[in-house]
C-alpha cells in the first residue's frame, strides 16, 4: 500500500495531465457555448502539472511498476520541456482556432495526450513502455497533422505519415524482438547487463542491424535524414501549431529514448551505433540546410531546417560514444539538452511568428514578409530575435552558445575512425553547413526589415482590426514569452541551464558499465552471427 | 548627510540614470519637449551632484577605493566574463568631467535646439551617450568596457548623423562609423589574444579586470602569464598594437583620425560633447584604465607599447596643427586642434606622464567644451555661418562670448596661470626627458597651436565685422554654460600645481625638487604617486613659443602688417604652394584612403572573389544542379504517391546502414 501510494504521489503530474485531457475532450460535448475556455483549461492543467513536476523532491531516481517507469532527472527535465511546449502550442493554437472548424476540442486533447506520450518515454525504462509511449505519440501526431480536415495537403501529410510511421514501427518491433529473444527481458537495465555479459564481437552484423533497426524509428522520430522523408510535406500541410509541436515536442521524445536506448542499452557497443549516428548526423546537416536553402515558404523552410538541427544535436550524441570518458559523456550529452531547451524556445517562437503573420496576411511565403517593420514592427523584431539565434549568430548568444556548446563537445572527441578524428570532421561539416543556414535565416530578417513592403505588407492596415486583435492575443503572448526565454537563455539563465542539464543527463553518465558484468548468468550460447 | 560609503557603492544609479532618461523618451516622452528636456538634464544634474559628492567622500577618505562589484553575466564552467562597477580615483574624476560636460552642453542644447524639430530625438540620444560614456567609465573589465565602447559608438553614429537629410551629415557618420569598426576590429582581437594568453590564470576573478586586491588584475596576470611562459613580450606587444587601434579610432589618432573632423556635421552641443568629455577622452581613458596592456610583461616603462603610443601621439599632435593652421571652418579649426591636443595626451602617456595626461585631459575638458559652445554661439549668432572669413568684429555683437573664447584661446595656448598651461607643459618636460626631439616637435608644436588659436580668435572676433547678416549675443540658456566652462578653464591647472616648486626653480635646464600636487596624489599609476619637478628652462621655452605664435597671429590678422599668410597661399613657388596645399587638404589622407580602397581594395577583392566564384562557386552550383536533377529523379521514383515506396524506401535504408556501418566499421 505504501508503494502504491508513493507511485500515485510521485506520478501526480501525469495524473493531473490525464485528468486535463478527460475534461479537455469532454468540454465541448458538455458546455458547447463556453469552447472557447477549452485552451484555459488545457493551459491551467500544463500548468498544475508544471508545478507539481517542479515541486517532485526526488533524491535518487524512483523506480516504478517494477521497472516499466522511471522518475529521475532526465524524466523530469524532458517533462518540463514537453509541458512548456504544449502550454506555448496551447497559446498559439488559441490564435488558431478559426483555420480548425468545430472540434477544438479534441484538438486540445490529443495535443495533451501527445504531451503526456512525451512525458511517459522520458521515463520509458522497459521495452513494452517504450513501444506503447512511442505508438502513442506517433497516433496523436498522425491524427493532428490531419487536422485541417477538408484541406488537402493536410490530409496528404496525414497519411504519408501514417505510412511512414507504420513501417518504422515494423522495423522497431522487429529490433525489440530481437533485443527480448538475446536477452529474455524488457527491461532497459537487465538487458544491458545481458548485453554486455553476452560479449558479442564488436563488428557482429546482428549488433548493426538491431542498432539499425532501433536507429530508424528513432531517427524517424527525429526526422533525421535519411529517415525525414515525411517531414516537409507533414510540416507543410499540418496546422501550424501542430507544425510547432511536431518539430519540437516530438523531437523531445524521440531525444529522450535515444539516450535512454543509446546510453543505456546498447551502451557497450557503443562505437556501433556512434557510427550510425555519424552517418545521420552528416546526412542530415547537408540535406537539411540545403534543401532549406532553396524554399520559398517560411514553414517549409523551418521544416527543412529542424532536420538540419538535428544533425546538431546528434553531434553531442558521438560526443557522448566514449562512455568510458565520464567528462566526455557528460559534456556531449548535457550539450544536446541545452540545445534541445535553446533550439524548442527559438523555433516556437519563430512558428508563433509565422502563425501571426499568415493571421493576418495569409501568406506563408517568404517573399511577402519583406518590410513587415513598416507595420508591425516589435513582430518584425521579435520574429528577428527568433530567426537570428535559429542561425547561431550571437544576438544574444543563447543560439550561438547552443551550437558553440555542442561543436565544442564534438570537437574534444578522441574518436578516430580510419585515422580519421570523427569528431572535429563532424564540427567541421557542422561549421560548413552552418552557412547557409545563416543565409537563409536572415535572409528573412533581411526582407523583413530593410526592403521595402511587399504587396501583402503593403496591404496591412496600421492598426489592426477588433476580431484579429482577439485572436492574435494566444500568438502574440507565445512569441513573446519565447523572445524574453532566448534574451535570458543568452544572458543570465545560461548558467542555470547549464546546471540543469548536467543534472539532468546524470543519471545516464553515471551508470558504470563494469559494475554490472558480474554476476549475471549467461543465457545464451555466442551468436554464430560474427566475423 | 549619507556616508562616503553610500556615494561609492550606489554609483550604479548615476549610470542607469541617463540610460532611463534615454529609454523613456524613446519610449514614447518625445510628444513633450519639456518632459523630454526635463528629464534628460536632471539625470546628468543628477549625476552631477553625485559625482561631486563621491569626489569629495574620496578626498576625503581615500581608504574608501577602490571598490568594485561584479555579476556575471556569462558564466559557463570554466569561464565566466563579469559586468559590473569600479569606482577608484581615476573613475571618479572622469565621472566629474564626464557628467559636468554633459551638463553645460545639455543645458546650452535647450538654447541651441529650440527651434529644431528633433529636439526630443536629440535629447534621447544625448541621454543615452552620456549614459554609454559613464558606463564605460565604470566598467571593472576589458570586455564591459568593449560593450560600452561600441554603444559610444553608435550613439556617435546617430549623433553626427542627426541631420540625416543633409548628405553630408550622413555620410560624415558612416566614415565615423567605418573608421570606428576598423579600429574596434583591432581592439577586439588585441582583447582576444589577451585572454587567449592569459585564460586560465584569471580562476574566479573578474576576467580581464582592471582592479583586485590580490594582484589578479591586468597588470599582476600579465606579469604571471610571462613567468609561465603563456604570454611571451612579443605576444603582449602584438596585443598592445592592435588593442590600441581602438583607442585609435576613438581618440581621432593618426592615421584613423579621418572621421573627427568630418563628424562636425553634427549640431555644435554634440561637437562638444564628442570632443570634450565623452568620445574621445573613451580612448585616452581606456588607455590609461589598461595602461598593463602597453607596459612591459613585468610592468616597466620603456616598452615598444608605449613608444609605439608616443610616435603616434607626437605624429597626430604635430599633423593636426599644420592642418589646422590653413582651415576655414570655425568648427574644423576647433576640431583639428582637439586631434593635436589628444595627440599630447598620446605622448604624454606613452612617455610616462600618466597623471600629466590625465591632467591635460581633465583640463582640456573644460576649455575645449567651452570654445567649442563658443563656436557655436557664433555659428548660432550669424544663422548658421561657419566661415571664419566671413566673421571679424564679432566682440562688439557678443561681447561674453568673445571673452569667453579669449579665454579658451589662452588656456589652450599655454598661457602661463592658465589651466592648458600647467597640463601641456607636464606634457612637454615628459617628452623632453624622454628625447630632445621628440620635446622640441612638441614645443613647436605648441606654437603652431598658439598661432593657429588666436588666428581663429582674431578672425572671428577683432577687426571689422566682414559678413552680411545681423550678429547678435545669444540668449543666456546658451552663454551661461560659457561662463560657467569659463571657470574651471582658467582654475582647474592649479589643481596640478604646487606653489613650492616656483622657489627652486631654476633656468639651467635641470629640474627642480619633485613636489607633491593635488592631482598626481590623486590619480596615478602603481602604488606611489610620482611628481614631476618643474623644469624652468623647457618652461620658458615652450612659453616663448606660445608667444611668438601669439605675436605672429597678432601681426598677421589683427594689425594686418604682416601678409605672410596671404604670400602663402598665393604663393608661385612649388615646394610653398605644395606645403600649402598639402595642408588645406588635410595631408591628403581622404584622397589617400579613397585611392587606396578604390585602386588597391576593391580591384584585389575583386580578383579574389572571381576566382573564388568561377572555380568554387560555379563547380558547387552545377554540382548541385546536376545533384538536384539526379536527386529529383530518384526522389519521383520513390515520392510516386504510393504507399508502399514510403516503407521499402525506409526498410532499404535499414539494410542499407546495416551494411555500410558493418563494412565500414573496423
Amino acid at each position: 500500500m505504501q508503494g502504491f501510494q508513493t507511485a500515485w504521489q510521485l506520478l501526480l503530474p501525469q495524473t493531473v495531465l490525464v485528468i486535463t485531457i478527460l475534461i479537455a475532450s469532454l468540454w465541448n460535448l458538455c458546455f458547447p457555448k463556453l469552447r472557447y475556455f477549452n485552451a484555459c483549461i488545457s493551459f491551467i492543467g500544463c500548468i498544475i502539472a508544471f508545478c507539481a513536476l517542479l515541486l517532485q523532491d526526488l533524491g535518487s531516481p524512483q523506480v516504478l511498476f517494477g521497472g516499466l517507469f522511471t522518475i529521475d532527472h532526465l524524466t523530469i527535465c524532458f517533462s518540463l520541456i514537453a509541458l512548456i511546449v504544449a502550454m506555448v502550442v496551447i497559446f498559439m493554437t488559441s490564435g488558431y482556432e478559426q483555420h480548425l472548424g468545430r472540434n477544438v476540442g479534441e484538438f486540445y486533447a490529443i495535443i495533451l495526450t501527445a504531451t503526456l506520450a512525451v512525458m511517459l518515454l522520458a521515463g520509458a525504462t522497459d521495452l513494452i513502455m517504450l513501444f506503447v509511449g512511442i505508438e502513442t505519440l506517433t497516433i496523436c501526431c498522425v491524427i493532428l497533422a490531419g487536422f485541417h480536415k477538408g484541406d488537402k495537403k493536410s490530409s496528404e501529410g496525414s497519411l504519408k505519415y501514417l505510412l511512414s510511421t507504420a513501417a518504422t514501427t515494423a522495423t522497431l518491433l522487429y529490433g525489440l524482438s530481437f533485443i527480448y529473444g538475446l536477452t529474455g527481458s524488457t527491461n532497459f537495465n537487465v538487458i544491458r547487463d545481458q548485453m554486455s555479459y553476452l560479449s558479442l564481437p564488436p563488428t557482429s552484423l546482428l549488433i548493426m542491424f538491431l542498432i539499425v533497426l532501433v536507429m530508424s524509428a528513432i531517427g524517424f522520430k527525429l526526422a533525421a535524414a535519411p529517415f525525414h522523408m515525411w517531414a516537409p510535406d507533414v510540416y507543410e500541410g499540418a496546422p501550424t501549431p501542430v507544425t510547432a509541436f511536431l518539430s519540437i515536442g516530438s523531437k523531445a521524445g524521440g531525444v529522450v529514448v535515444a539516450l535512454r536506448l543509446l546510453m543505456v542499452v546498447f551502451r557497450s557497443s557503443a562505437q556501433d551505433w556512434g557510427l550510425i549516428v555519424v552517418a545521420l548526423a552528416v546526412l542530415s546537416m547537408i540535406l537539411g540546410n540545403l534543401i532549406a536553402l532553396s524554399q520559398t515558404s517560411f514553414k517549409r523552410m523551418l521544416a527543412y531546417s529542424s532536420i538540419a538541427h538535428v544533425g546538431y544535436i546528434l553531434i553531442g550524441l558521438v560526443a557522448a560514444t566514449q562512455v568510458d570518458e565520464g567528462t566526455q559523456v557528460q559534456k556531449g550529452l548535457s550539450a544536446i539538452i541545452f540545445y534541445i531547451v535553446i533550439y524548442g524556445v527559438m523555433n516556437l517562437g519563430a512558428f508563433a511568428g509565422a502563425i501571426l503573420f499568415s493571421n493576418e496576411t495569409g501568406s506563408d511565403s517568404i517573399n511577402d514578409y519583406a518590410g513587415l517593420i513598416k507595420k508591425r514592427p516589435i513582430l518584425a523584431l521579435l520574429l528577428s530575435l527568433c530567426l537570428v539565434n535559429l542561425a547561431g549568430l550571437p544576438i544574444p548568444p543563447a543560439g550561438f552558445l547552443a551550437k558553440f556548446f555542442i561543436f565544442s563537445a564534438g570537437f574534444s572527441t578522441s574518436w578516430h575512425a580510419f585515422g580519421v578524428p570523427v569528431g572535429p570532421m563532424l564540427v567541421i561539416i557542422g561549421l560548413i553547413t552552418s552557412i547557409p543556414a545563416i543565409f537563409y535565416y536572415t535572409r528573412v530578417v533581411i526582407k523583413m526589415i530593410a526592403q521595402e513592403p511587399s504587396s501583402a505588407v503593403a496591404a496591412l492596415s496600421v492598426k489592426e482590426s477588433e476580431d484579429t486583435l482577439v485572436s492574435q492575443i494566444g500568438p502574440q503572448i507565445a512569441l513573446v514569452f519565447c523572445s524574453v526565454l532566448i534574451l535570458g537563455l543568452g544572458t543570465v539563465l545560461v548558467d542555470p541551464l547549464m546546471a540543469l542539464s548536467q543534472r539532468s543527463v546524470q543519471p545516464i553518465v553515471g551508470t558504470d558499465l563494469n559494475s554490472y558484468n558480474t554476476g549475471v548468468p549467461q543465457l545464451l550460447p555466442s551468436l554464430p552471427l560474427t566475423r | 548627510m549619507p556616508s562616503g560609503q553610500f556615494f561609492v557603492e550606489n554609483i550604479g544609479y548615476v549610470v542607469s540614470a541617463p540610460f532611463l532618461a534615454g529609454l523613456l523618451i524613446v519610449l514614447g516622452l518625445w510628444r513633450s519637449k519639456t518632459i523630454s528636456m526635463l528629464l534628460s538634464v536632471g539625470a546628468v544634474a543628477f549625476g552631477f551632484v553625485y559625482s561631486m559628492f563621491l569626489f569629495f567622500a574620496i578626498t576625503a577618505n581615500p581608504k574608501l577605493v577602490p571598490w568594485q562589484i561584479n555579476v556575471d553575466w556569462l558564466a559557463t564552467s570554466n569561464f565566466h566574463l563579469s559586468m559590473g562597477l569600479l569606482v577608484d580615483n581615476l573613475v571618479a574624476v572622469m565621472l566629474l568631467v564626464v557628467t559636468t560636460v554633459s551638463l553645460l552642453v545639455q543645458i546650452y542644447t535647450h538654447g541651441y535646439m529650440r527651434e529644431d524639430p528633433g529636439y526630443s530625438r536629440f535629447y534621447a540620444y544625448l541621454s543615452l551617450f552620456t549614459g554609454s560614456m559613464l558606463g564605460l567609465v565604470v566598467s571593472t573589465n576589458l570586455f564591459e568596457t568593449y560593450f560600452f565602447w561600441e554603444l559610444v559608438g553608435v550613439c556617435s553614429y546617430f549623433l553626427i548623423g542627426f541631420w540625416w537629410y543633409k548628405a553630408s551629415a550622413a555620410e560624415a557618420a558612416l566614415k565615423a562609423f567605418f573608421v570606428n569598426r576598423i579600429g574596434d576590429c583591432g581592439f577586439l582581437i588585441g582583447i582576444l589574444l589577451l585572454l587567449a594568453a592569459t585564460k586560465d590564470i584569471w580562476g574566479s576573478h573578474v576576467v580581464l579586470g582592471y582592479v583586485d586586491p590580490n594582484g589578479f588584475d591586468l597588470g599582476g596576470v600579465i606579469q604571471r602569464a610571462h613567468q609561465s611562459g603563456a604570454l611571451s613580450a612579443g605576444l603582449l606587444t602584438l596585443a598592445a598594437c592592435l588593442t590600441l587601434l581602438g583607442p585609435m579610432a576613438k581618440s581621432a589618432q593618426f592615421p584613423l583620425h579621418v572621421w573627427l573632423p568630418d563628424a562636425m556635421e553634427g549640431p555644435t552641443p554634440i561637437s562638444a560633447l564628442i570632443h570634450a568629455a565623452t568620445m574621445v577622452a573613451a580612448g585616452v581613458y581606456l588607455v590609461a584604465r589598461a595602461y598593463p596592456i602597453w607596459l612591459t610583461p613585468d610592468g616597466h616603462t620603456g616598452s615598444i607599447g608605449l613608444a609605439v603610443i608616443t610616435v603616434v601621439g607626437a605624429i597626430t599632435a604635430f599633423m593636426a596643427a599644420t592642418i589646422a593652421l590653413s582651415q576655414f571652418d570655425i568648427k574644423r579649426i576647433l576640431a583639428w586642434s582637439t586631434v593635436s591636443q589628444l595627440g599630447y595626451m598620446f605622448v604624454g602617456l606613452g612617455t610616462g606622464a600618466f597623471s600629466g595626461s590625465i591632467f591635460h585631459l581633465f583640463n582640456h575638458a573644460f576649455f575645449k567644451a567651452m570654445l567649442f559652445l563658443c563656436s557655436g554661439a557664433v555659428i548660432h549668432g550669424l544663422h548658421g555661418e561657419q566661415d571664419i572669413r566671413k566673421m571679424g568684429g564679432l566682440k562688439k555683437y557678443m561681447p561674453i562670448t568673445a571673452y569667453c573664447c579669449l579665454v579658451g584661446t589662452l588656456s589652450i595656448s599655454g598661457c602661463p596661470g592658465l589651466s592648458g598651461f600647467f597640463s601641456k607643459d607636464e606634457i612637454i618636460a615628459s617628452a623632453c626627458k624622454y628625447n630632445v626631439w621628440l620635446g622640441a616637435l612638441m614645443i613647436f608644436t605648441a606654437f603652431l597651436t598658439a598661432f593657429y588659436m588666436f588666428r581663429l580668435y582674431f578672425m572671428t572676433f577683432e577687426n571689422e565685422y566682414r559678413g552680411d547678416a545681423h550678429p547678435h549675443e545669444s540668449p543666456p540658456v546658451v552663454w551661461l554654460p560659457l561662463v560657467v566652462l569659463a571657470f574651471p578653464s582658467v582654475l582647474s591647472g592649479y589643481l596640478g600645481f604646487n606653489w613650492q616648486s616656483l622657489n627652486g626653480l631654476k633656468f639651467d635646464g635641470t629640474e627642480g625638487a619633485s613636489l607633491a600636487n593635488q592631482f598626481a596624489a590623486f590619480v596615478h599609476f602603481g602604488q606611489v604617486p610620482h611628481f614631476e619637478g618643474m623644469n624652468g628652462l623647457i618652461m620658458l621655452i615652450s612659453t616663448t613659443a606660445a608667444l611668438l605664435g601669439f605675436c605672429l597671429a597678432w601681426a598677421v590678422y589683427k594689425t594686418g602688417s604682416v601678409h605672410v599668410n596671404s604670400d602663402i597661399a598665393t604663393s608661385k613657388q612649388p615646394l610653398v604652394a605644395f606645403l600649402y596645399d598639402f595642408s588645406l587638404n588635410k595631408w591628403k589622407f581622404d584622397e589617400f584612403y579613397l585611392w587606396l580602397v578604390n585602386e588597391i581594395f576593391l580591384p584585389f577583392f575583386s580578383f579574389i572573389w572571381q576566382l573564388v566564384d568561377k572555380y568554387i562557386i560555379d563547380t558547387f552550383v552545377n554540382f548541385t544542379g546536376v545533384a538536384t536533377l539526379a536527386t529529383g529523379s530518384v526522389v519521383r521514383l520513390m515520392q510516386n504517391g504510393r504507399g508502399q515506396y514510403y516503407a521499402l524506401v525506409i526498410f532499404a535504408w535499414v539494410a542499407g546502414l546495416t551494411i555500410f556501418a558493418y563494412i565500414v566499421r573496423p
